[in-house]
């Protein structure tokens, strides 16, 4: 019950991941280092769609904050498309509701 | 109602979230108030296999999911006495960019469940966490 998987598409602006499924201790390290390798290879505008996403617990918070202060020291940009609601909600708990579009 | 002890290490953190969840849907909880209740167990269990014991200890936690028409979860340890929701809240009113990246876990438990409760008891370091269905579920 804990899978997770992000499809990753490479856009004109930068990279894009449809994720899908659970965000929690028992994956952080796959979610993690799928958007550190994105930076490292040289990705600034990172966009999750987290439309599918059933649940987030604050590790997930703690990775997606990382990475946006990456993006944005590098001045790139970091987004989240179209939130679901356990997404919207945890956001909104975190305080990080301006990172939402869509 | 279901209770277990199993071994208070983050490794077990699947299983603990997977037997809350089947003993919701055992009991026709509502789906949508589901994932509220599983990421505030999640919160709960990481704190207690992070902190309760030491790093060398081999540590239990017991495990007890009461589900009706309010789901009650009670995590017991053994630990040192430590109340979990003692901690200082999260400043979320500072900008991103200067965040704390972590100290969110116990501000979603008090914000995702209806009741959140500590007590030390007879060597027992006792957390339970309460999520009652609304009155339009329990009207289904």
């Amino acid at each position: 019950m804990s899978e997770l998987t992000m499809d990753r598409v490479e856009t004109n602006e930068g990279i894009k991941f449809n994720v899908t499924g659970r965000i929690t201790t028992v994956n952080e390290n796959f979610f993690g280092k799928k958007l550190s390798d994105a930076l490292e290879e040289g990705f600034t505008h990172i966009v999750l769609n987290m439309r599918e996403v059933t649940i987030m617990t604050s590790i997930g918070i703690r990775i997606i904050l990382k990475t946006y202060k990456s993006c944005m020291e590098a001045g790139g940009k970091f987004q989240i498309e179209d939130p679901s609601e356990v997404v919207k909600n945890v956001l909104g708990l975190s305080a990080l509701q301006q990172m939402m579009v869509g | 109602m279901v209770t277990l002890n199993i071994i208070a290490n983050i490794n077990n953190t699947g299983e603990v979230m997977d037997i809350v969840d089947s003993e919701l849907d055992r009991n026709d909880f509502p789906v949508d108030l589901r994932p509220e209740i599983l990421i505030a167990v999640e919160e709960a269990f990481v704190n207690i296999a992070s902190y309760a014991y030491k790093p060398e200890e081999d540590g239990y936690v017991e495990l007890s999911v009461d589900v009706d028409e309010k789901a009650v979860i009670r995590f017991t340890d053994w630990g040192e006495p430590f109340n979990p929701l003692e901690g200082n809240a999260p400043d979320l009113n500072v900008p991103i960019m200067e965040r704390e990246i972590g100290g969110l876990g116990i501000h979603f438990i008090k914000n995702l469940m209806d009741e959140a409760n500590y007590e030390y008891s007879g060597g027992n370091n006792i957390l339970t966490i309460t999520k009652n269905m609304t009155k339009k579920d329990r009207e289904i």
